[in-house]
């Protein structure tokens, strides 16, 4: 019999938060990879390489959360058709576009994934759960600083 | 690519504005702010354009690429945004009635009749044996996703 006390963890809305926010992290990164597979034009060097620093980055920041969340001592959810459903990050360009249409649609891609970290934030820190807002804050931080130099590419001088 | 519906659409919208138009002018809203005064016009007849309910859509297409002939290089994002919820709303119908296909609007043209010109010519392109003017008729239409939302 089981005579555990503790809460089943999936009630825990921090988790809830969390998997959004997985799946939000997980699909920006394939709309970044492939952003860095199909940028052309003057830019493609230039946007290339930092398409991939920033797929590379989400690449460790999805482990990280998707730890977290077995941390908290629920299952992480995973496989693209489960992610993808729990992510409303818009995709990029699938076919021939300017190189700058990539840019805008990764700009909304890291404000949507902003919008789940700061919920992740927020919740964890009304149920206290410190390390939790910890690890989001640090996310918020990241998309913030991205989204800055995502916007400045697109500033016309 | 050819969008999958094949039914024309001559609607006019008559009752509450769909929210594909809002959400349109909010951002043209937001595009005045920040626009010099000087701009303001276009905006303003864009804003004008998705709030009048009987509004067609090639009026709207025509205020739409005037103001993004002369403002999207300083406000990209914007325009970005705006073009993504404008793109599933607006069509480009090829010919008349039941033979009819309905094509996406390709916003890379500068000018209506420009983009207009350039169907046809695909049209003749694809389709050596058109004759009649009717079947190379080409017509900008509200898409099935605006018809479905109002
Ligand atoms: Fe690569």
């Amino acid at each position: 019999m089981n005579t555990s006390t503790t809460q089943p963890a999936v009630t825990n809305p921090v988790v809830g938060a969390l998997s959004t926010l997985l799946g939000d992290s997980y699909s920006l990164m394939g709309e970044t990879h492939l952003a860095h597979w199909n940028v052309e034009g003057s830019a493609f060097f230039e946007l290339h390489g930092a398409f991939q620093k920033q797929y590379e980055e989400l690449f460790e920041a999805v482990d990280d959360i998707a730890e977290r969340i077995r941390a908290i001592d629920a299952y992480a959810p995973g496989g693209l058709k489960a992610l993808a459903k729990l992510s409303t990050v818009p995709p990029v360009p699938t076919g021939a576009a300017p190189a700058k249409d990539f840019v805008a649609a990764l700009i909304e891609g890291h404000e949507t994934t902003t919008e789940s970290a700061k919920k992740v934030r927020d919740t964890a820190a009304e149920t206290g759960d410190l390390e939790t807002q910890d690890l989001a804050i640090g996310r918020v931080r990241v998309h913030q600083k991205t989204l800055w130099m995502l916007r400045s590419y697109l500033k016309n001088l | 690519m050819s969008i999958p519906i094949s039914r024309p659409t001559s609607f006019a919208p008559t009752r509450r504005l769909a929210g594909w138009r809002m959400d349109a002018a909010r951002l043209a809203a937001e595009l005045l702010r920040s626009v010099s005064p000087k701009a303001a016009d276009e905006v303003l007849d864009l804003r004008s354009a998705l709030l009048e309910p009987g509004v067609t859509p090639a009026m709207l297409l025509r205020v739409f690429l005037a103001a993004k002939n002369r403002l999207e290089k300083e406000h990209y994002l914007l325009f970005f945004r705006l073009r993504r919820v404008l793109e599933p709303n607006l069509g480009l119908r090829l010919g008349r009635e039941a033979a009819s296909r309905i094509l996406p609007v390709d916003f890379q043209y500068r000018s209506l009749p420009q983009m207009l010109r350039r169907a046809r010519q695909n049209l003749f392109e694809h389709d050596l044996a058109l004759t009649s003017p009717d079947a190379a008729a080409v017509t900008v239409v509200w898409s099935l996703a605006a018809v479905t939302e109002e």
